[in-house]
């Protein structure tokens, strides 16, 4: 079909995403899901009141690790601002915070104090791995990096990129949002599945 | 005004004497994670009170292996990890290793080359000392200077986006010159920010220079004499803020920089104060630096003329049989130096980074060892904070600037 | 231009010539058995001294008032396998009064004393403490007198020396479907095996092909990572 063939309203935006969640994630639910308990109207408005608050109000908690933390400092400055997103307030407690932003390469040093402070959020909590290391290992295929921090904790968001830039994060935020919006859970607990507890963070 | 007298707290001697009167000291811990060490650094704190006896750093939780990955990888390859070090000043570590492997290939880049590296790595210390003056300001409590310093800090990362693409890790600088010729606009951009930046400057100063709130929390605070510093082998402006006027810049100048005027600011005492006004000076340096590099530019070659080092323009590659195979060998195999060592030191934002690097003949660098100047300064760390308060850590960590990337690389 | 390119890198000549044929020359009667060669490459002087004595040679370097090396830039150490000594240990001296700089070499390790030692110089300058650390959890060489040789990059229970030349860079993995060390704390490792913080107290979580299931519980969701680990 020639691009001459579509009228200008017609045509398909070429640059919308292909689908916005990875298949390696649980199955998507489908949209205007009916809630677990059964469909009551007024419980399914609290429900959409409650994840819409949840999602416009996310409090990261600071994981900064490398160089990633620099662009996640700059995604919070007044450039790219996130605080739009209701995300401004990076709590230095992990008790206070309900996103952790795994920002940078995870060594294996690192790996047991990650997996203790994501053990000190409450639930309801979420996790964006930010940068290629996060995701995957990145530049560094070696002894010393954890490939990809979904071995440690269960990961919602990816975002890859080295560093990614602040828009890139904010788009992770923002298909966070959504997630949170749609109630797509979040995958099974790494730890559950492998079995392993990392000593020193064992509660 | 009045100097006040330094708050280190005397230990008395007779007090621990008795046991009736044992102190008891309460040994805390302090990061990895924690939103003031500036990356992933512990202390493990030996606390009077509120008074530090004892500090001992833990490091290693950013441990990467970047040794051993570069010499895995052809030096050309190697120079995409060498950004990842100190994370903030990714252009001086790639002119570090570009002059440590072209001083082991025995060659020179052209002249606008050298200028053009001269312009960008100053324009990269005044962008790692905006987050050092940002992120320790907002340690100390001055949120705004934050955000100010990094409204600066995204004009400079247009300008390197603008160059290489990429804002941050740009591998821009290789060894053989620049990886690409510098924009169009480039001109126009560097004289755009030196145009508005003193004024920037003067703000900074006027929010915190003569603030009494400042200078209650870093005048005086964590000194390091000048003998110690020299002693534990620390550099940059830890060094110079104790009164030790040592900038490679100045004696071992490397990439033309003998050529440029600038002055070398020297603190008087070594306390947090000396260090925050030798990097606000640093930056006015740097800015009269670039004026002269772009006002002395000259047209040219931004590479080296050698296909055997830099590879040829990729319309000689589709045309031309042998820039085709100096293509093909340069991207699979690489350039091999003559097995040699060599020790480069250049003047990092931090301090002295030194690229150490060993030939044996082969494509791949057979040892490349950084030394890390955030590594050497940190070792300073314990003797500065003894006997002061635990928020004066605080104070002294943002004064030291480190960066956890080079100091575990 | 290209005469120009090949004058072999005059910017970077150091001013240091005069002064490094000075410190041979001191060291050479000074120590006259224990300086072994002292060579020059790229404007770089390197003497090669004896590993029992370097931290005299050291001291003696730093309290000669002509020549005053009272900064240590760098220690770090090379691995040549093939080579017998194995080891360079190699100090880089810095003058802060006359700008001079050396390099020192010290050669240890053969095929008798896989983790050699040598004598420290943290009694010359305290900031080669974390220099020595660092050389002795990569390397594994040690340090007569160190106050303080511990791992430093690694973690505390690592077994092995990453930066040696037969420490594979991905590390020393068991065998799949085990991502990490994840041996059980009262098992013995395996032979040649490297270890990790990584470790498991939970006997019937070790992964192995056949016990990998989906937790059949229905408010966990379905476990797609299963498949992951059974490659």
């Amino acid at each position: 079909m020639g691009i001459d063939d579509q009228k200008t309203s017609e045509r398909v935006n070429p640059w919308a995403p292909v689908q916005y969640v990875s298949n390696t994630q649980t199955p998507r639910l489908p949209r205007n899901i009916e809630p677990a308990d059964g469909g009551n109207i007024l419980l399914t408005s609290v429900n959409k009141l409650i994840d819409w608050g949840r999602s416009n109000s996310l409090w990261p908690a600071t994981f900064g690790l490398a160089c990633c933390a620099i662009e996640m400092m700059s995604a919070s400055a007044s450039r790219w601002d996130i605080s739009r997103f209701g995300a401004e307030v990076f709590r230095a407690s992990p008790r206070q915070a309900d996103l952790m932003i795994v920002a940078g390469r995870l060594s294996v040093k690192m790996a047991p104090v990650l997996r203790h402070i994501y053990d000190q959020m409450p639930d309801p909590k979420w996790v964006i791995a930010m940068g290629a290391c996060a995701s995957c290992g990145g530049v560094f295929n070696n002894y010393a990096i954890i490939q990809g921090v979904d071995k440690v904790v269960p990961v919602d968001v990816y975002v890859p990129g080295c560093p990614p830039t602040p828009e890139m994060l904010l788009h992770g935020l923002n298909l966070l949002q959504e997630k949170i919006r749609q109630r797509i859970p979040t995958p099974p607990d790494p730890l559950k599945v492998t079995g392993v507890t990392y000593i020193g963070s064992e509660d | 005004m009045q100097l006040e007298e330094p708050r280190a707290l005397q230990v008395d001697e007779s007090e621990q004497l008795d046991e009736s009167t044992r102190r008891d000291t309460m040994t805390i811990n302090m990061g990895p994670q924690h939103p003031s060490t500036h990356g992933v650094l512990r202390l493990v704190l030996t606390l009077d009170g509120e008074t530090i006896l004892k500090a001992q750093p833990d490091i290693g939780y950013l441990h990467t292996g970047i040794e051993k990955t570069a010499e895995g990888k052809s030096y050309f390859k190697s120079l995409v990890v060498t950004d990842r070090m100190d994370y903030l000043a990714p252009l001086c570590n790639n002119l570090g290793y570009s002059l440590a492997v072209e001083k082991l290939l025995g060659i020179d880049v052209p002249e606008k080359a050298r200028f053009a590296r001269v312009a960008l790595a100053e324009l990269q210390r005044i962008a790692s000392h905006l987050v050092w003056l940002g992120s320790s300001a907002l340690d100390l409590g001055a949120q705004s200077v934050f955000l100010y310093c990094f409204r600066e800090r995204e004009l400079i990362l247009d300008i390197f986006e603008a160059c290489s693409g990429v804002r941050m890790m740009t591998s821009y600088i290789m060894p053989g010159g620049l990886q690409a010729d510098l924009p169009p606009n480039f001109e126009q951009l560097v004289r755009g920010f030196i145009k508005i930046f003193p004024k920037r400057l003067r703000e900074y100063h006027d929010l915190l220079t003569n603030n009494r709130l400042w200078i209650d929390r870093t005048r005086g605070i964590c000194l390091l004499p000048a003998e110690k510093a020299i002693a534990l082998g620390c550099s940059g402006p830890t060094l110079r803020g104790s009164g030790v006027a040592y900038d490679v810049r100045k004696v071992f100048p490397y990439s033309g920089y003998e050529r440029f005027a600038f002055d070398v600011p020297v603190g008087a005492n070594g306390d947090v104060y000396d260090r925050y006004l030798v990097r606000m000076l640093e930056m006015r340096e740097s800015l009269k630096i670039i004026q002269q590099a772009m006002d002395g530019m000259p047209e040219g070659r931004w590479q080296v003329d050698d296909p055997k080092i830099v590879a040829p323009h990729k319309y000689e590659v589709s045309s031309n049989m042998e820039a085709l195979i100096h293509h093909f060998k340069l991207y699979t195999e690489g350039y091999r130096p003559p097995a040699g060592e060599v020790y480069v030191r250049t003047e990092s934002p931090k301090g002295e980074l030194g690229f150490y690097m060993v030939s044996d003949g082969s494509a791949k660098p057979y040892r490349m060892h950084v030394r890390a100047p955030s590594f050497a300064n940190l070792q300073a760390l314990p003797l500065m904070i003894e006997g002061y308060l635990i928020s004066d850590v605080v104070a002294a960590i943002g004064s030291i600037d480190i960066v956890l990337g080079e100091v575990d690389r | 231009m290209a005469d120009e390119q090949r004058m072999g890198a005059p910017e970077l000549a150091t001013p240091s010539n005069p002064l490094a044929a000075a410190t041979v020359a001191f060291l050479r009667e000074r120590f006259p058995d224990d300086v072994l060669d002292a060579s020059e490459y790229r404007g770089e002087m390197t003497i090669t001294v004896r590993p029992e004595r370097i931290a005299e040679v050291c001291r003696a370097l730093r309290d000669e008032p002509r020549l005053a090396y009272n900064y240590i830039a760098d220690i770090t150490a090379v691995d040549w396998l093939e080579r017998d000594p194995r080891y360079d240990v190699v100090y880089h001296l810095l003058s802060l009064a006359t700008y001079g700089v050396v390099r020192l070499k010290a050669q240890v390790g053969d095929e008798d004393t896989p983790d050699p030692e040598l004598p420290t110089v943290t009694t010359v300058w305290p900031g080669a403490d974390w220099f020595e650390r660092e050389i002795y959890d990569l390397f594994g060489l040690r340090f007569a007198g160190h106050p303080n040789q511990t791992r430093i990059l690694m973690p505390e229970d690592w077994v092995g020396h990453p930066l040696r030349k037969d420490y594979p860079l991905t590390g020393i993995h068991l065998p799949e479907p085990h991502w990490g060390g994840q041996v059980l704390l009262d098992e013995s490792l395996p032979a040649g095996m490297g270890r990790q913080t990584l470790r498991t107290n939970d006997r019937t979580g070790v992964p192995r092909s056949d016990n990998l299931t989906p937790d059949a519980s229905e408010d966990t969701p379905p476990d797609t990572h299963a498949n992951d680990h059974a490659r």
